[in-house]
């Protein structure tokens, strides 16, 4: 049932105001329409500038460099995967708060094919704690015939810090992860790569990971092969 | 043995006071736009949330409680003079230079444009789109600190946007023109 949207709700979308029914039923209205898919995107990518424009100082009167990558890597990604999901249907993926796979997720996964694809666009550390505990908690888990998930965690945005060599700690997690989790795989996107080398920052991936010239081709690859894709 | 908690507990909870203010300063600042008022309005903020930590009924909700009555000390401060529209004051946007000449100066121009923007807002309409944007609060979070019904919340928000777009649209460099972001009919 198509209803004229308002940007009030808009608004209350591109903020997750919105519950599982009501966002399930814009979500669709948003899928079939480029021009509420491109204010969406437009929401998206100003509440970044805001942000990043405001950055958080540890004293007043400090100065910190705005993230530029939250500035424009992160939004234009979330609305490349809204273009993306508009076109083949995934969009009516739940968005968890929490950093562990609600029950009924799960059994939904278990379910059907026991193949996931869990996707992360952000850098900030309590988004890659979170990415990476769900990942741990999918490949540890059987499907109904006992056998083990098929898991890939695709970074792009500033999710590709997840994978990036230089945080010591952080580059020992994810090989434990990984060394534990055969059925685990980390995947980084080269198109994110390449914007961020753009702009000078220079990229050195962990050795555990794989790249892919997408991450939206990848997963809509995978959703296309029947997969289940979370965002983080 | 209870004035020892007594104590433990008030240090406690100086402690989470001292962890809440480089965020409430943001905050003073883009409704404000001038150090000096956020600089006193925060620490106003701060020395009421320490007279009144009885009434904070929620010690999860301490920021936003917090952001209540930094919001309270805005007002009390616009209604006692005109609102002060400092906006030229933007020293934080001279970054540090680490990529081109040409991308740093890019960086530093979006910055400034976007915080100009957002001081040209309409004070109600400034106070919404940062306690969402910046504080990343719920709309009911943003009624309960400002008082006001989550729908006037929900209408500044939409306003204030529409306005930021417009602006930020206009100046071309932010990233904000139709074609960067989705082909528009």
């Amino acid at each position: 049932m198509n209803r004229e949207v308002s940007d009030e709700l808009l608004n209350a979308f591109a903020d997750n105001e919105l519950d599982g029914a009501e966002k399930a039923e814009l979500l669709e209205q948003i899928a079939a329409d480029e021009r509420l898919r491109a204010k969406v995107c437009e929401t998206w990518h100003l509440k970044e500038l805001v942000r990043s424009a405001h950055p958080l100082v540890g004293k007043p009167g400090g100065r910190r460099k705005p993230d530029r990558w939250r500035m424009f890597g992160l939004p234009l990604a979330a609305c490349l995967l809204l273009m993306v999901g508009a076109g083949s249907g995934w969009l009516a993926h739940e968005q968890y708060d929490e950093s562990w796979i609600p029950g009924a997720e799960l059994r939904t996964i278990q379910a059907k094919g026991g193949r996931v694809v869990l996707h992360l666009v952000s850098g900030e550390p309590i988004e890659i704690d979170k990415a990476l505990r769900k990942a741990e908690q999918l490949a540890s888990a059987r499907d109904r015939e006992g056998g083990i998930l098929q898991v890939e965690l695709v970074a792009n945005g500033t999710g590709i810090r997840m994978l990036q060599s230089g945080n010591a700690q952080l580059a020992a997690r994810v090989a434990t992860i990984r060394a534990r989790h055969h059925n685990l795989k980390l995947i980084a996107c080269n198109e994110a790569m390449n914007r961020m080398r753009e702009r000078g920052v220079e990229v050195t991936l962990l050795p555990e990971v794989d790249v892919v010239p997408s991450a939206i081709e990848e997963i809509a690859t995978r959703l296309n092969q029947g997969w289940r894709y979370l965002q983080v | 043995m209870d004035l020892l908690k007594f104590i433990g507990r008030t240090r406690q909870f100086e402690q989470r006071l001292g962890e809440s203010r480089p965020r409430l300063w943001r905050l003073a600042h883009a409704w404000c736009r001038n150090r000096a008022l956020a600089d006193d309005l925060v620490q106003d903020a701060l020395a009421k949330g320490l007279r009144n930590h009885a009434q904070l009924r929620d010690e999860e909700s301490l920021h936003a409680w917090l952001c209540g009555i930094l919001a309270h000390c805005w007002h009390d401060h616009l209604r006692a003079h005109r609102p002060m529209e400092d906006v030229t004051e933007m020293d934080e946007a001279v970054l540090v230079a680490d990529g081109s000449p040409e991308t740093e100066y890019l960086q530093s121009e979006i910055v400034r444009r976007v915080r100009q923007a957002v001081a040209e807002l309409p004070v109600a309409q400034r106070e919404v789109v940062t306690l969402v944007d910046l504080e990343e609060f719920s709309y009911a979070e943003v009624a309960a600190i400002l008082e006001i019904p989550i729908g006037t919340v929900m209408s500044r928000l939409s306003r204030a946007r529409s306005a930021l777009k417009e602006r930020l649209r206009d100046q071309n460099a932010c990233g904000l023109a139709a074609p960067r972001i989705a082909r528009v009919k």
